[in-house]
């Protein structure tokens, strides 16, 4: 007999995977519910973590924020606080899917379905996120460059329930953005680039973070186009230079819609378009 | 099957349903309330959209486990066919609908929109519908009608 358990603590929830045979965790279920139809999980019983309050909290302290791993992204494009830290976060946020999904959807849903397809990673990635992950009383960190193993795949236990995500908020002279292309608004991403940008004092490039979506099995970073920018004045040439070594290192899974020619370009010009945004918003732009 | 125990309109209804089943279809084929659509079965057309707690969802993506005790709103809830809501009022005045199939999710998702913005722009309008697809109209006259519904509202 099916059997849908909402759990009101994390010691709670974890009790009712450990007395269920084959018990799937559930928090907005905007996946969960297309898992169960297709067939690809068959749970006896749900277990329902959004009631947890400790899972629904955004905290912020000077220079990071916690969200709780079932914080809706319509949580997070309401929390003003965090759209002031870290525009660019809440601007990729509300252009999720629709808004009936957004009131459901949760960030850590997203991150523990772990499809490609999803924006919110790639955002993570430019800010050196982290999550966390629980199982009885311990309790692990994880960064999020290191939580996907592979398609559709993290890093996750089966008794780990991810509780928080970590996040830095921008320190002074950084900006970033968030570009992607959907065939129409709501649409699964075909090509996503997030970047992130900081200048040192004498107004060099000192950190960049550039983070893909669905251009593999699992959200990734553009280590050597970040490479490139790293010390420089992000001029025009040092932006072509980041793009084309970008382009030869993309490694694009097939699609049935989309050749990997046309997604390449699509990258190309997204990340060129995203870098040029971020470099306006830094100090000392002569644009 | 357990016994459930939803609020839909304002009332209650109790059914045995296997908890993991779709809100959508337990409105449907246990409590015949077919104004709520179905269509895609994937969460990309809307047809399906519901109020919990007054927020637009597609309940095809709601197993009916979720939303015991939560207030629910389908299109039966809104008006009646004597005194329209002020919304369905406006999509018929601004002639929003043709086929109709996908109107009770519009409908909806533009009562929850309204809700939470009572004075959107057409570009905030357009964004709050974009989870919901309409093959006929092209959309044009869909946005108008939730303008309309908006200045109806405040003149209220």
């Amino acid at each position: 007999m099916q059997k849908y358990y909402r759990a009101d603590s994390i010691r709670d929830a974890h009790r009712a995977l450990r007395d269920s045979e084959d018990a799937e965790v559930i928090a907005g279920g905007q996946e969960v519910m297309l898992d169960l139809r297709r067939g690809e999980m068959s749970p006896t019983t749900l277990v329902d973590i959004s009631d947890v309050d400790e899972l629904c909290e955004i905290t912020h302290t000077e220079d990071a924020v916690r969200i709780g791993a079932c914080v809706t992204y319509r949580d997070l494009e309401t929390d003003a606080e965090l759209r002031t830290a870290i525009p660019y976060f809440v601007e990729a946020v509300e252009d999720i899917a629709g808004r009936q999904v957004r009131n459901y959807g949760t960030l850590g849903g997203a991150l523990c379905d772990a499809d490609p397809v999803f924006d919110m990673p790639a955002v993570l990635l430019t800010l050196d996120a982290g999550v966390t992950a629980r199982s009885g009383d311990e309790t692990r960190t994880i960064p999020v460059s290191g939580f996907y193993n592979g398609h559709c795949d993290t890093d996750l236990a089966p008794e780990e329930i991810l509780t928080t995500i970590d996040v830095q908020k921008l320190p002074p002279r950084a900006g970033g953005t968030y570009r992607s292309m959907t065939p129409r608004d709501g649409d699964a991403t075909v090509a996503g680039v997030a970047v992130r940008l900081g200048l040192d004092e004498a107004g060099l490039c000192q950190t960049a973070r550039i983070g893909l979506t669905s251009a593999g099995a699992i959200p990734t970073r553009a280590s050597d186009a970040e490479s490139v920018l790293e010390g420089t004045e992000i001029a025009d040439t040092q932006i072509d230079a980041a793009v084309s070594s970008l382009r030869s290192n993309l490694d694009l899974l097939p699609d049935p819609l989309f050749s990997r020619t046309y997604r390449k370009t699509v990258f190309t010009r997204l990340t060129a378009q995203a870098i040029r945004d971020v470099r306006t918003q830094l100090p000392g732009d002569v644009e | 099957m357990s016994e459930t125990e939803l609020t839909i309109n304002g009332r209650s209804h109790t059914v045995s349903v296997d908890p993991h089943r779709p809100l959508r279809d337990v409105l449907r084929q246990e409590l015949g309330l077919t104004g709520t659509k179905e269509s895609c079965d994937s969460g990309v057309c809307g047809v399906c959209t519901v109020l919990v707690e007054g927020d637009a969802t597609k309940s095809c993506l709601v197993p009916v486990g979720k939303v015991v005790d939560k207030e629910l709103t389908t299109v039966e809830g809104l008006g009646s066919e004597e005194e329209l809501s002020e919304v369905q009022r406006a999509f018929v005045d601004c002639f929003a609908s043709q086929c109709g199939y996908c109107m009770p999710g519009f409908v909806l998702a533009a009562e929850s929109l309204l809700d939470d913005n009572p004075s959107p722009t057409v570009e905030e309008i357009r964004e709050g519908i974009n989870g919901n697809i309409c093959r006929c109209t092209g959309y044009v006259k869909i946005v108008d009608a939730i303008q309309e519904a908006a200045r109806r509202r405040e003149e209220r």
